[in-house]
């Protein structure tokens, strides 16, 4: 029977040492309520983290699993390793827009290329904030803040990149939407390949002025959510006798359905591509911040693409891993 | 005579190399005693490349230049090629190339061109070819190596059941009966060749063949008797790799570490495959060394034997993980096959440059075990010895070899494995922690090794957060200094546990000789003939060859015994002395750099010449 773990078993350590009111606290705690209520073997996860603040917080979720917090734009690459080494683990990678969109980006691409098995999380902000305050990539272009110019320089999309890459789940949320990215994360946690979540998680100290896109305030007025998100048992959707027209419904590898309920005026059927980065363009030039499942599609994992063995590769003995003398012997037969 | 050597030079993009390894694993079958190198552009088709191959009395296989018979098939090269043919030397050009034409005294030549005194054999190896019936025109080139194959052969008098055996092997399998009759035939036209040219030089005595012969006639040998074969050691490496137990590879494309993945790849894809017909082992190639190096860093932190393999600009890429492997512990192995640096540099030449910067690579106070091997048997045992080392001292093993080593083939002594159990080093396990205080970065044994655990562990103590970043014993973050000493002093702690496991350095050391040359990898060889030569001229030395970094126990008790210490290595920074005088101060003063940096294998000839004109001319003439 499948053990259940209280609420104390996904937390992490406190206090945080982020800034007071910093967004990426509040995704550490809808973090802490997905893996809880989608019931994860709290032990077997692996918190992969790259450096900048997002890479500080996988101390403060999840303190039951093991964690790594490399170097910066790694993040993707040393989770890599992590998930071929050992394909049970639950891998979960934060990073920051500096750490993803700048630094990492080639480390990015090419692990959504391969489609690895795991949750990614960018913390966007659009600013660097160890460092006090500088423009990241995403920062939107001609944006200004307090300490800085004006960003001559074009806004990078971290999740239309991920649609370049060839990634099959793309959603953004905001860290404050608790609804939205708890139902996310949960939809995250049930899918076999790379989940990309882009999650707009405001600066307090750089990033945080009225206008900015990252701000508060911005996303107070310019967040658009797509859809309702519910994640029900294949059972109860037949009971709850769903009309057809009102929801669409994608059915999920482990036999659940995702059910999206429209928000808002915008149609978005997020399992067609083509509508996926149509959506983003219009977005982006509407200067609104869409949110919500924007890319969905079942793909084959990269373990399985690999043809790798079913089992960890951690779990092989050594009867199972190495050959023997004898087998040495016959290799060097052809060297003789 | 003592000694053979051939230079053969040709365009690459033609099949010479496989002609040229084919004619070295003649020789080695038929005992010879020889030493092969391949010399080629960092180019796919259309410049000039050279094979050398030595056969020697007394077993020196080192690249030694000029040669004795040089065989011209790139007329564009051989004003060039000739800078490094004796005098008096043999050479052999196709009828068709007009090289007397090229050596016509009426011409302006190379001043190498006009000092030739030696025979010119000019033969119809072009034409020749019109005897093989049926030949395609996009084989002729190929075939017009075996030519000189057949050639060779019967000037050196092989046994044609070498030379049938051998090219049945390589041919039969992959090409049909069809080309390896084609190759047999072309053979046999060089073979005729030989018969009607004299061939002005005696044979060197073959060292090998009586062992070797007992050997392939399949008699049974007792377990002692040395079992050889021909191998390059990147091949090696990779079996050293299998065998050790390495199931994950990630890295990026670069001459000349390729070869040592590619054949761990297609060894794995035979011996690590389940029942099921699904891969045991991964081998990634990503999209540059840093992520090579974090990848296979993830798969040692999740507790799996894992490796990258790269060359220096690969090196300097991976500076910034060499760095956080050491500091927050984490096993992996980065196997760096030099090559001639700085920056792209020579991609195919070899070079000795990057060991400074292996043993001290990344920021700070960043230090990493490096095992040197010197041989194919070594490149096999301290590869597979690197993944021990890594578990068990939680940290990056670098095995440093270079180019020569990797790629030119040599004759190696049979290989042992005794399959010992996996070393997995201090790693805890649920059991192991139910009434223990656990310190993820403690030091109980005061060895400077921890215990961890790995993710997946199904305990609450086990879990914890490793960090770039500055940590205390709990691996909780810190910035005081107190622990930040603490961590640097208990790394130092773990350094100084290593040197028990370090391979021992190779020494040769005799009462009453004051004087060494202390050398590092595939200089053996080279060193070793000059010190004998030197013998002979009275001048006589002790050996030292070092195996590792840090320094084993013994490399100080051969220093403290010698009054003058000659360091022989590729390099012009001369890093190995550095090293030594950095380690041991006491005895920097006695150390003097005997250096070749030219991106060839170390070169035994010139290596004796450079030493009498640095080292031995001023005193003969002081004690004249």
């Amino acid at each position: 029977m499948k053990q259940i773990f209280d609420k104390t078993n996904y937390e992490g350590a406190s206090p945080s040492t982020l800034c007071p009111g910093c967004g990426h606290d509040q995704i550490s705690k809808h973090i802490v309520k997905a893996f809880h209520s989608a019931g994860v073997d709290p032990f077997n996860i692996a918190k992969i983290s790259g450096i900048g603040c997002s890479s500080k917080t996988p101390n403060y979720f999840l303190k039951q699993a093991r964690g790594l917090n490399s170097i910066h734009g790694r993040m993707a690459s040393i989770a890599t390793g992590v998930k071929i080494a050992n394909r049970n683990l639950k891998v979960i990678g934060v990073s920051g827009d500096g750490d993803t969109g700048s630094i990492g980006l080639g480390s990015f691409l090419h692990t959504v290329r391969k489609n690895i098995s795991m949750i990614y999380i960018v913390e966007n902000n659009g600013v660097y904030g160890l460092t006090k305050g500088q423009f990241s990539a995403t920062a939107e272009k001609d944006s200004s803040l307090k300490y800085q110019n004006t960003n001559p320089l074009n806004t990078m999309d971290l999740c239309r990149i991920a649609l370049a890459g060839g990634c099959s789940f793309v959603a953004r949320s905001f860290s404050r939407d608790s609804q939205q990215l708890t139902q996310l994360l949960k939809l995250a946690l049930n899918y076999e390949g790379f989940a990309f979540i882009d999650v707009i998680s405001p600066c307090v100290a750089y990033g945080n002025e009225k206008d900015f896109p990252y701000s508060f305030s911005f996303m107070k007025e310019g967040k658009m959510p797509l859809h309702e998100l519910d994640i029900i048992v294949e059972q109860s959707a037949i009971e709850q006798e769903i009309k057809e027209g009102e929801v669409q419904k994608i059915p999920l590898p482990n036999g659940s359905i995702l059910l999206l309920r429209k928000l808002g005026d915008k149609d978005h059927d997020p399992t067609k591509r083509d509508q996926a980065v149509q959506l983003l363009e219009d977005f982006s030039r509407r200067r609104e911040t869409v949110t919500g499942l924007i890319y969905y599609k079942e793909d084959i994992p990269f373990c399985d693409k690999m043809n790798l063995s079913q089992k960890a590769l951690t779990s092989m003995d050594d009867q199972e891993i190495r050959p023997s003398a004898k087998e040495l012997e016959n290799i060097l037969q052809n060297y003789r | 005579m003592e000694n053979l050597s051939c230079n053969i030079a040709t365009i690459n993009g033609t099949g010479s190399l496989s002609a040229n390894q084919l004619l070295t694993k003649i020789l080695f079958r038929a005992g010879w005693t020889v030493g092969s190198y391949n010399f080629f552009p960092s180019n796919i088709a259309g410049l000039p490349c050279l094979y050398h191959l030595r056969l020697n009395s007394n077993s020196w296989t080192s690249f030694s230049t000029p040669v004795d018979i040089l065989i011209s098939l790139n007329p564009k090269s051989l004003t060039e090629d000739l800078q490094e043919l004796k005098n008096q030397g043999l050479l052999i050009s196709d009828e068709k190339d007009k090289v007397s034409d090229i050596l016509n005294p009426a011409k302006e030549l190379s001043p190498a061109a006009s000092h030739f005194k030696g025979t010119h054999l000019t033969l119809p190896l072009s034409a020749s070819l019109k005897e093989i019936p049926g030949l395609q025109p996009k084989t002729k080139p190929l075939l017009k190596n075996m030519i000189y194959v057949g050639l060779l052969c019967e000037w050196l008098k092989i046994e044609n059941r070498w030379v049938q055996k051998t090219v049945e092997e390589f041919f039969q399998k992959a090409k049909g009966a069809e080309i390896t009759e084609q190759n047999l035939q072309a053979v046999q036209i060089g073979k005729q060749l030989a018969a009607k040219h004299y061939f002005p030089f005696s044979l060197p005595e073959k060292a090998r063949q009586k062992n070797q012969n007992e050997f392939v006639k399949g008699k049974k040998t007792s377990q002692n008797s040395k079992k050889e074969f021909l191998m390059d050691g990147n091949t090696s490496s990779a079996l050293g790799a299998l065998f050790s137990g390495c199931q994950f590879v990630s890295w990026y494309p670069i001459t000349p570490a390729t070869s040592l993945v590619e054949n761990f790849e297609k060894l794995a894809n035979i011996y690590q495959i389940d029942s099921k017909g699904q891969k045991k082992f991964i081998v990634l190639q990503v999209e540059d060394e840093l992520a090579g190096i974090s990848q296979a860093m993830g798969a040692g932190w999740a507790g799996l034997r894992s490796m990258t393999a790269t060359s220096g600009p690969g090196l300097s890429l991976m500076s910034e993980g060499a760095g956080l492997s050491y500091w927050t512990e984490i096993p992996m192995v980065l196997c760096n096959v030099q090559r001639a640096g700085p920056s792209t540099g020579l991609p195919t030449r070899t070079q000795q440059g990057d060991l400074l910067s292996s043993c001290f690579l990344s920021h700070g106070d960043s230090k990493h075990i490096v095992l040197l091997p010197g041989t194919v048997e070594e490149a096999f045992h301290f590869t597979a010895q690197a993944f021990d080392l890594a578990e068990e001292l939680q940290t990056l093993v670098i095995v440093l070899s270079d180019l020569d080593l990797g790629m030119n083939l040599r004759i190696s002594h049979n290989l042992e494995w005794k399959g010992r159990l996996l070393q997995r080093g201090k790693v805890l396990r649920e059991k192991d922690l139910k009434d223990k205080d656990f310190y993820p970065y403690g030091d109980e044994e005061e060895d400077g090794i921890s215990y961890r655990t790995l993710p997946g562990i199904r305990h609450s103590k086990g879990a914890y957060f490793n960090r770039g970043s500055g940590h205390n014993r709990k691996a909780e973050y810190s910035e005081r200094h107190q622990d930040y000493t603490w961590k640097l002093d208990k790394l130092e702690r773990k350094w100084q546990t290593a040197k028990q496991w370090m391979p021992e350095p190779v020494i040769e050391s005799f009462a009453g000789r004051k004087t060494a040359f202390v050398t590092f990898g595939p200089s053996e060889s080279g060193v070793k003939e000059m010190k004998s030569h030197l013998e002979k001229e009275n001048f006589k030395t002790n050996y030292m060859r070092i195996r590792s970094f840090p320094l084993a126990k013994s490399v100080e008790d051969f220093l403290n015994q010698q009054e003058e210490i000659f360091v022989v290595e590729q390099n012009r920074e001369g890093q190995l002395k550095q090293l030594l005088g950095g380690e041991f101060p006491q005895h920097s003063y006695k150390m003097k750099s005997l250096l070749q940096y030219d991106g060839r294998p170390l070169n035994a000839h010139y290596i004796i010449e450079r030493f009498n004109q640095l080292y031995l001319k001023n005193r003969k003439e002081k004690s004249g």
